[in-house]
Parts: structure tokens; sequence; C-alpha cells
């Protein structure tokens, strides 16, 4: 569902750029920044190469490149870094929305590609403060252990849970039988 | 039609070569330039002895070649032995190889040229003996008397040698018109074969194959026929030539009276042809049929110098078995075999290096597979091999001592097989990737997990990756049978021109295009 | 000159009313020359004439507008409007008569907007166009080529890719179109030209994929655009096996499907893509180091060809691989042991690829900071979840659909007399019998 959030929006902008000749940047800063958040990274990409060069000096739309190259290289630190910005009204609740979620992406990856982590890795990653840390971690149920000086962290690997797709191996299921019957 | 100009293919037609071929022709090359033999416990006299004719003056020069203790006294011998042929040329050669050693030595240490004369003096007598029994009664007591001057070039040898060996070839040559206008068929054959003889004599290959091929149309028996094989046989071996020596093999195998005769006749060259066999199938890296050739030769049997030594046929059946038998062949077809055994028995260390693996004492059947590396690598026909059947030796060994494990310490692993932990790692993980271990390494507790592989699993990963490539290659199929139908083809008719267009016009997108976009 | 615009004019307007399309479509091309040489005045033309009623006499006078366009130099937005206008109101059954002139003004105004940089703002107006002209969804024109090419010079690919991802099932071609409407061209150049949209069409999709990453599907296209049986070699066919040969790297990591007609391959592309091979051997030697050097060392080569993207995708991938390959042979590693073992720089570079790998479910393991290790887990699909079982359903009906393809096509050319006549009358002729059964059944060898 969430995802979907944007297709309208979406749709009708792409449709206005393959009509319109002169577009403005607002245009493309919404453009590329539902991209993000949809996590199609190769039409932002295109999408930057597109952009006539004229627009490309608009601080925003420089600022949303970036956040893409940080996504492109998976680079966690550098992406929260940049995504903290004074966004203009029309993507901004795009951005908030793109933050909730590779912040929770982040987690998620953490969880499953480690055993243990330590706590100034983590922070470097997410750009968070310690206490934020703190509660993000404390929802996750991670475990806290000392080495040395520094503080460790043992994700705990989160459970996928089953996919609600019985109904339609039902029908498949029962197309089947009646196959097999006839 | 290439539109391109030429000069690129000429070029490129090179340079595919270059990274082809190297990395393989380099190591082949590096090993066999770069086997430099320190120390073989090996008597080169008794050593050359197990052979006559040209085969053992092959063993001489290779010695020499890699041995660089033993060079000169091998050359030395190989002089001798030359001097018993009419094999001017070579004679020629081994002096210029005796006398360049003799260069290069003489100024670092002055004392080996004083040490190394006794060695020959003492080596002489008795080779001279024999060659003096065969041939030159003179020639070999001038030798004998002064051993100094015999090494020194001797142009008047190497003169009356030449004349000889000229005569003769005239007479025999004479000899054949003869028999042919006389058109007697046994006499035609022998004169091919006493011509082809002299020639192999003065070492001339070719001719002396040619010769003995030309036989074949007068053969008026299957004896005559497989004879000729054999002779055809051994040319070919001493030009290398494995692909002819097995054709002419399954040709003697084939003759129709090869299996009637006297038994005794026939088993000698029946063990003759698996020796050949084996040789030439060593010589091809096929390694399993080469050891099971070797084992079938019969030891009664085994007598011909001018070929191979049972030592020979005892140290590459046993080698090639121990690197490709899985253990109950070892055991039914080596060990068990009381035929091959009396070959063994020639070779003890290999017996014991057999008998230890069978017992997966690795250890020591690696120690001692090192101790007897140096021998192995002076001989011309295994050195080549020596590092490959070792290989695969070792291997079978780290599988065989795996195969009951659930889990095992990589420590005591690696003392088992005399390396490190490290060393050990990367040979496995070796033979993990190719699949003939199924385990992982837990690289951190250095511990070896055999793995199960889940059957239901990997069939279904089989099954769908079998599924998308169906579907692609059908999609292909509907396209292709698409552009047939409309006739789409690319043809080089007349216009050049428009193809170029095309090519152009693609191009010119691509490197506006692709440039930027592959860049991603 | 007013007069025969007036002629034309009144033809147009006759011959449509009356319905006699064939002989209006048969005439009109000899009026291109006059229509072209009256640039100035077209638009007084179009004026008199209907989109609707009057598509053919549309259709010329645009292809002339199109191809005075040098000279002219007309606002481009007028003849955008004009495509637009043209493709969204005209009458299909119409444009059916002169599908040729179609396809050409269709280039033509492809090669406009190229030149003029405004190739977006083709790519909805040749869909429209491709829309219109295909019989059925998985026919392929030689328009799609436009469309392609106007996609890849706009960078935007939403819109293309829905064409792209069908299948081809038939081919409509220029030679086959105008056989029937008698154009002047001769067949000969129609036929190169169709093998030239077609191969252009699957080199530019190819790239295009390859710009969306997605890997299968540009090495699928490379394919097909490296595969015609050719008498001949086109650049086109090399330039896509150059390619086919790079992303086939970085989708396989060797070179699994070889294109079928491998005696061209052989004597014409493989000595002159041979930096391809080179670099294909050598990363079959898993050494990052020596492929990197490799592709230092014809990075000039890769530049030109524009295919240094490709390469250092290669290169990643072949760091990827390799630690795939640890995968399967360790349980535990240590992460400065796989950066030694795959030929990364330090830990760090390691940890970072394995996180990578790991987010992009490439391998399944975890990483231990506090010692430094890496722990390799196994797949965990157990093939047994809904997911899995939905897939291989999905992929079943996939081949289910296939099967009924190629039996309807079988089905098609057993009815076909031609075939039947053949497969009948010459059965111990061996030519001639052969002949059909390369038709029907083996398309592939």
């Amino acid at each position: 569902m969430q995802s979907n959030k944007y297709n309208d929006l979406l749709d009708r902008l792409e449709n206005e750029e393959l009509e319109q000749v002169e577009l403005g940047a607002e245009v493309y800063q919404q453009l590329m920044a539902i991209y993000l958040y949809q996590n199609k990274l190769a039409n932002a990409k295109l999408l930057w190469m597109r952009i006539p060069d004229k627009l490309k000096e608009d601080k925003e739309l420089l600022h949303l490149n970036q956040l893409n190259l940080a996504l492109q290289n998976n680079n966690f630190a550098e992406f929260f870094q940049k995504i903290r910005y004074d966004w203009s009204e029309c993507v901004k609740p795009t951005m908030e929305d793109l933050l909730v979620k590779q912040r929770e992406e982040l987690f998620t990856l953490t969880g499953s590609a480690y055993v243990s982590i330590y706590q100034n890795n983590l922070l470097q990653m997410a750009q968070m403060t310690e206490d934020e840390l703190k509660n993000a971690v404390a929802a996750l149920d991670w475990t806290r252990e000392q080495d040395g000086d520094e503080v460790i962290w043992l994700p705990k690997a989160k459970e996928t849970p089953p996919t609600g797709r019985n109904d339609d191996q039902l029908l498949k299921l029962t197309e089947f039988v009646t196959f097999l019957e006839n | 039609m290439p539109v391109l100009p030429m000069p690129p293919l000429m070029q490129n037609a090179i340079e595919p070569m270059q990274v082809d071929a190297p990395p393989n022709e380099d190591n082949e090359n590096n090993e066999e330039q770069q086997i430099v033999v320190e120390n073989p416990s090996i008597d080169l006299e008794v050593y050359a002895n197990q052979y006559n004719g040209i085969v053992r003056l092959h063993r001489l020069m290779y010695v020499a070649d890699v041995c660089p203790v033993l060079a000169v006294e091998a050359l030395k011998m190989a002089i001798t032995y030359v001097q018993t042929t009419y094999n001017v040329n070579l004679y020629q050669l081994l002096h210029k190889r005796l006398s360049d050693l003799n260069a290069s030595n003489a100024p670092a240490p002055p004392a080996p040229a004083a040490d190394l004369a006794p060695v020959p003096a003492a080596a002489l007598p008795d080779i001279a003996a024999v060659p003096a029994a065969i041939a030159l009664p003179p020639l070999a007591q001038g030798q004998a008397a002064g051993e100094k001057d015999s090494f020194a070039y001797d142009a008047v040898w190497v003169d009356t040698k030449m004349k000889k060996a000229a005569l003769k070839l005239e007479k025999l040559d004479s000899d054949l018109k003869n028999y042919k206008s006389n058109s007697i068929k046994e006499s035609i054959r022998r004169g091919h074969d006493d011509l082809a003889d002299h020639y192999l004599s003065c070492g001339d290959l070719t001719n002396a194959l040619k010769c003995y091929s030309r036989a074949r149309d007068y053969c008026t028996s299957g004896k005559h026929v497989v004879n000729m094989c054999l002779n055809v046989i051994k040319v070919s071996i001493y030009l290398q030539n494995w692909v002819h020596v097995m054709s002419y093999i399954s040709k003697a195998e084939s003759t129709p009276d090869f299996a009637e005769g006297s038994k005794e006749a026939n088993a000698q060259v029946h063990t003759r042809l698996e020796c050949a066999a084996g040789l030439a199938e060593l010589q091809q890296k096929k390694y399993k049929v080469a050891a099971k050739h070797f084992l079938n030769a019969n030891f009664d049997h085994c007598e011909f110098p001018e070929m191979i030594s049972t030592n020979n046929v005892a140290v590459y059946g046993g080698l090639c078995a121990l690197a490709t038998f899985d253990r109950p062949e070892l055991k039914r077809l080596v060990i068990a075999s009381t035929s091959f055994k009396l070959f063994l028995e020639l070779e003890p260390q290999l017996r014991d290096i057999i008998f230890k693996f069978y017992e997966s004492k690795y250890a020591s059947c690696l120690t001692l597979l090192d101790e007897i590396r140096d021998n192995l690598l002076v001989d011309m026909y295994i050195a080549p091999h020596v590092s490959t059947l070792y290989t695969k030796i070792r291997n079978r060994a780290l599988i065989q001592y795996f195969s009951p494990y659930m889990s095992a310490d990589m420590h005591k692993m690696a003392m088992a097989f005399n390396s490190s932990v490290g060393d050990l790692e990367n040979e496995v993980m070796q033979l993990i990737l190719d699949g003939q271990i199924q385990a992982r390494i837990d690289s951190h507790n250095k511990i070896l997990y055999a793995k199960e592989a889940d059957q239901r699993n990997s069939t279904f990963e089989r099954a769908l990756v079998l599924g998308k490539k169906y579907q692609r290659h059908t999609r292909m199929l509907v396209l292709r049978a698409a552009m047939l139908k409309s006739h789409i083809h690319v043809k080089s008719v007349t216009r050049e021109g428009s193809s170029n267009h095309g090519a152009e016009l693609c191009v010119s997108a691509g490197s506006t295009t692709t440039a930027q976009l592959a860049r991603m | 000159m007013g007069s025969a615009l007036e002629n034309f004019v009144n033809q147009v307007r006759t011959m449509s009313a009356s319905g006699s399309f064939r002989e209006l479509a048969d005439d009109l091309p000899e009026s291109v020359s006059l229509l072209a040489r009256n640039w100035s005045i077209l638009d007084n033309v179009l004026e008199t004439l209907d989109v609707q009623q009057h598509t053919l006499g549309v259709l010329y006078v645009l292809l002339a507008k199109l191809h005075s366009a040098a000279t002219a130099n007309p606002e481009p937005v007028q003849i955008i409007q004009l495509m637009r206008d043209f493709v969204h109101r005209n009458n299909v059954e119409q444009l059916r008569f002169a599908i040729c002139a179609f396809y050409e003004t269709c280039h033509l105004f492809t090669d406009y907007l190229v030149q003029k940089n405004l190739s977006i703002l083709g790519i909805k107006i040749m869909a429209r166009a491709v829309d219109q002209i295909r019989q059925i969804d998985s026919q392929l024109t030689p328009i799609h080529a436009d469309l392609c090419l106007l996609s890849l010079k706009a960078k935007n690919f939403n819109l293309v890719l829905t064409y792209l991802d069908g299948d081809i099932t038939d081919i409509s071609t220029a030679a086959a179109e105008c056989k029937t409407q008698q154009q002047q061209q001769s067949q000969h150049t129609d036929a190169n030209n169709d093998a030239k949209y077609f191969l252009l069409f699957y080199y530019y999709g190819g790239m295009i994929y390859t710009a969306v990453k997605d890997y299968d599907r540009a090495l699928y296209f490379f394919e097909c655009a490296s595969q015609p049986r050719p008498m001949a070699m086109s650049h086109i066919m090399l330039e896509a096996y150059k390619k086919f040969l790079m992303v086939s790297l970085i989708v396989e990591g060797n070179i699994a499907f070889i294109p079928k007609n491998t005696q061209v391959i052989g004597r014409f592309m493989k000595p002159m893509a041979s930096h391809y091979h080179d670099l294909v051997n050598v990363y079959a030697n898993s050494s990052s180091e020596e492929l990197r050097i490799l592709i230092l060392k014809y990075s000039e080569a890769f530049t030109r060809d524009s295919n240094m993207g490709l390469a250092k995708q290669a290169t990643t991938s072949l760091y990827k691989r390799n630690i795939k390959r640890l995968t399967k042979t360790f349980l535990t590693l240590s992460l400065s042991d796989v950066a030694s073992r795959v030929q990364l720089s330090g830990a760090a570079e390691a940890e970072r690829y394995i996180l990578n790998m790991i987010k992009s479910g490439e391998i399944y393991a975890s990483i231990n900071q506090k010692d430094g290790m890496v722990l390799f887990k196994d797949d965990p699909e157990k093939y047994n979840s809904p997911d899995m079982f939905l897939n291989v359903q999905t992929n079943i009906t996939q081949v289910l659909d296939l099967v009924k393809q190629i039996n309807k096509m079988e089905e098609e050319i057993i009815l076909n007399p031609m075939y039947v006549k053949k497969a009948l009358g010459s059965q111990d002729d061996d030519l001639t019998s052969q002949h059909p059964k390369t038709y029907s059944g083996d398309p592939t060898d």
C-alpha cells in the first residue's frame, strides 16, 4: 500500500514530462523524490541525466541527486546526513516518508546482516544521537554488551512474517484440482 | 563481409593467443625449463644400461639437460655410446654441449674439472666394454688407453664413420633395388627393414620411419604386419608422435593373425603394445588409461631396452594408478595383481608408497613421494607429469581422508598431510569448489564440516533454472521463426553503404547514450 | 504551381470520398517531390484536408514536410503538434494502404527530433504510432526501433519498457508491405533496412535494459541482435555481440549462451572483438587483479566502444562472484581473509561488499564486528513457501503459454498450402523435403 501512495502523482508527472516543452524545477524535484522513495534508483539517475542543464543549478535538485548517489552506493551515513535539509513544501512529505523508510530498512538490514555491531559504527551509519539509537534499538529488542570501552549491540534477527498470499494459493490449487478432475 | 580494414584482423589474430595460450604454455615451459634436479640418488650407469639404442642417448641427454650435477657424466656416457652407432650428427652435437659445459664450468671452480675426471674414468671401461663387444674393438680400446683424449673431438672418427655410413647406405640401397627388380616380396621387405635399421643407427628418424612404413606393402603374413607395426611404433615413440603410436597399436591389434602364432611370442608382442600404449596415453595426459595399459604388461615378457625398462613400467603404472584409481580399483588392480607385484618389487620405494596410501598413512606416503621426486624428474617421460600426478595423488588422499568424517580438525589434518593449516585451507577450498569434497570450512575454529546436499532444494533450484532456460530458448525459437517468415537476413550484397549507414547510426547512438548509461 | 497543388488536393478529396484508397495510395508517391518543392505553402494545403477523412493525403503532406525540413526549417513545435494530431486522429483503415510511407514518415520524424534534441516529446507520439500500425501486440514493426532510439536519447524508459517487455512473435517489414504497394524503392534496400531496423530494435532494447539494470533481459536482447543467420556481418551485430559478451559476464559470469551462428562469430566477430574475448578469458581465471590490469590496458578500446561502464560493472561482478564462491566453501571466515582472497583492499571494503550483497539478497551471511568474522549461511529458501509456490506456478503458466504459441505456429505451417505441397509432392527429393523442415521446426540450428 505504502509504495503505491505516490503512484497517481507519479503518473501525472511522468505524463507531463512527456508532453511539455519547458518544465519547471518543481516537476523534476517531485519526480526525483518519488523515485527515491520508491527505490527506483536507476530511474532517479536517468532523470538526473535528462534534467536540462540550466535546472541542474537548482539547489534542491542537486541535493536530491546527492541523496540518490548515497543510496546507490549504499552509503547510509552520507544519506542520513544529506536528508537533513530544509526541503521545500512540494517534496517535504515525501522526504519525511523516505527518512522513516530508510531508517527502518537500515535496522532490518543490520539486524539480519550483523551478529554484533559496535555502537559507534551504528551511530555513524544511522546519523543518530545515542539516545535516539537507544530508543530505536530498544524497540527491536537488541542486546547490549560491553566490549572494553565500547558498546556493542547484538541484533535480534527479525522473523519475516508469512506473506498473505494464501488466497492466491488456494485459488491456484482449486484450479489445479478442477483441472485434474476434468 | 568484413567492413573494417584488414589490419585489425591480423593484429587481433595474435592477441587472443597471448592471453589464451601463455598461461598454459608458460606453465609447461617453465616446468620443463625450470626443472633443475639437485641431488638425484640414481646410479647413472645402471640407469643408462637399462636402455639401448636411441633411447639411451635421449635419456642421457635429458639427464644432462635437467641435472647439472650429472650433466658432464651423462654427456660423456652418451658420447661413448654414440660412437657405437653411425649417428655422427649427434656425436658432434654432444661434443659441442660437452665443451660448452666445460667452458662454463671451468673458470668458476677449478677443482671440479679435476674431480670430474675420475668419474668417467671409472664409468668408462664398463660402458666401453659393451660396445667393444658389439662393434668396434679398435676404437674402444683406443678409448680405454687414453680416456682423457677419448673425449676430445675425434675428427678422424667422424670422417670414417660418415664414409662408412654412406657406403653402407649405398649398399643397402642397391640391394633393395636388386630385390625390387627381382620382385621377391620377402627380400624387399627385409631390404626396407635393413635400410630403416641403418637410418635409425644414423639417427635419421624420419627416413627410418619412412622405410619401416614402406615395408608394409611387402608383408606376406600377419606376423610381418605386426612386426612392421612394432617398428613404426618404436620410431614414432622416438619422434614423440603419440597419435601415430596409438594408431599403429590398434593396427597391430587388429591384424588377423595376431591371435595366432606361438603363445610366447604373442605375449611379448602384447606386452610391448601395452607398454607403448601406456606411454602414449601418459604423454597425452590420460593417466587412468595409461595406468591400465601399464598394469596389463606381463613381467616375464617385458624386455625391450630400446623402448622402456621394467622399472619404468612399475613407476609409470604405479604413479598413474595412484593418481587416478579409487580405493577398490587400487586394491583389485594394483595391490592384488600378481603380475604387477613383480614390477613393484623393482621399485620398493614406490611399492611402499602405494601400500602406505592404501593403509591411509598419508603423511609417510607423501614424505616418501617427495623423496623419489628428484629421481622421477630425471626421467624424460614422467618428468613433465610429476607435479600434476602429485597434486592428483594429494587431492585423492585429502578426499579419502575426509570421506568418513562429519567434521574434521584442520590442525590434525594439516599434520597428517605435512602442511600448514593455511595451505591446507586453500587446497580444501579448491576441492570443495570443484565439487570433490562436500564440506564447508569453519575458518574461525579451523574445522571442516561435511555438508549434506539437500536433494529437494537442489532439485527445485535446478528445475527453476531449467524452466528459465527453456523459456528463453523457446522465445528465441519463436522469434527466429518470425524472422524466417519475414525474410530478415543480413546480406552483404551491393550495399556496403547502407550497412555502414546502419552501423554509424547505431554506433553514434551508442556513444552518446551508453557511455553515460553504462556507468550507472 | 498553385494549380498543381490544387490538383493534388482535389485528387485526394475525390478519391477519398469515393473510397478508392488503393488507387490513391498508388498515385500519391508521385506527388512527394511536388509537395516538397512547395514546402512554403504546405500549411495551406493542410488546412483544406481533414486528418480523419483524408488520412493518406495528410500523410504525404507530412512526409513532404519532413523531407523538406532541412531547407524549410519549420518550427519544431509545429511539426510535433502536427504529428501528434496525425497519430491521434488518423484513419487506420486508410493508413494501411500506405504503411511504407507511414514508416518512412516516422523514421524521418525520429531523425528530426533527435537532431533537434527534442526526443522526449516524440516518445508518446511514436508509441501511439506503434499502437496504431501493429496488427497484434506481439508484432514488431520497423518503427519500434524509432521508439527505442527516442527513448534512449531522452533517457526516459517508462513508456518504452512496456513495448520491450512483450515477446515478439511476428514481424512487419517494409519489404513485405511494399510488395503490394509498388514503391519506387527497390525491394533490395527495403529488405536491408528491415534487417537494420530489426537489429537496431534489439540493440537499442538491450541498451535500454542495461540502463535500467535488467541484465537478464538485456542479455536476451543483445543475443537476439547478434544472432540472425547472416550472410555477412553488420556493425550493429558486432557492437551487440561485444555488449552481449560484457553483459553475459555480469549476469552469468561466463558465456553461457553462445549465439548460434558460430561460423560468422568465429570468422568475423571474434577477431574484431578480441579485446572482449581476452576479457572473458581473464574473467574466467577469477583474478580481480588481472582483470583490472587488462581493463586498464584496453581502456582506450573500451571507451571507444563506450563499453567502459560495462567493463567496470564486470569488475564489480567478479568481486561479488568471488565472494559468492567463498560462501560455498566457508562457514566462517575473517573479514581480512575475505579481502585477501578476493583481492579487495582491506577488511573494511570487504565488509562493505558483503553488506551490500546481503542487502540485495545475493548472499546470506552475518557479520560479527566483535571478532571481525563473517558467518556464511545457506540460502534460507526451502521451496515450501506460498511465494515460491506462486513463482513455480507462474513459470509453469508461462511455459504452457509458450507451448501453445508453438503449437499454433505449427498448425499454421501445416495448414500452409505451400508446405503441404512440398511435404507431399517431393518425398524422395531430399533437398526440397529438407526445406520445409527447416522452415517449420528447427529455427535454432
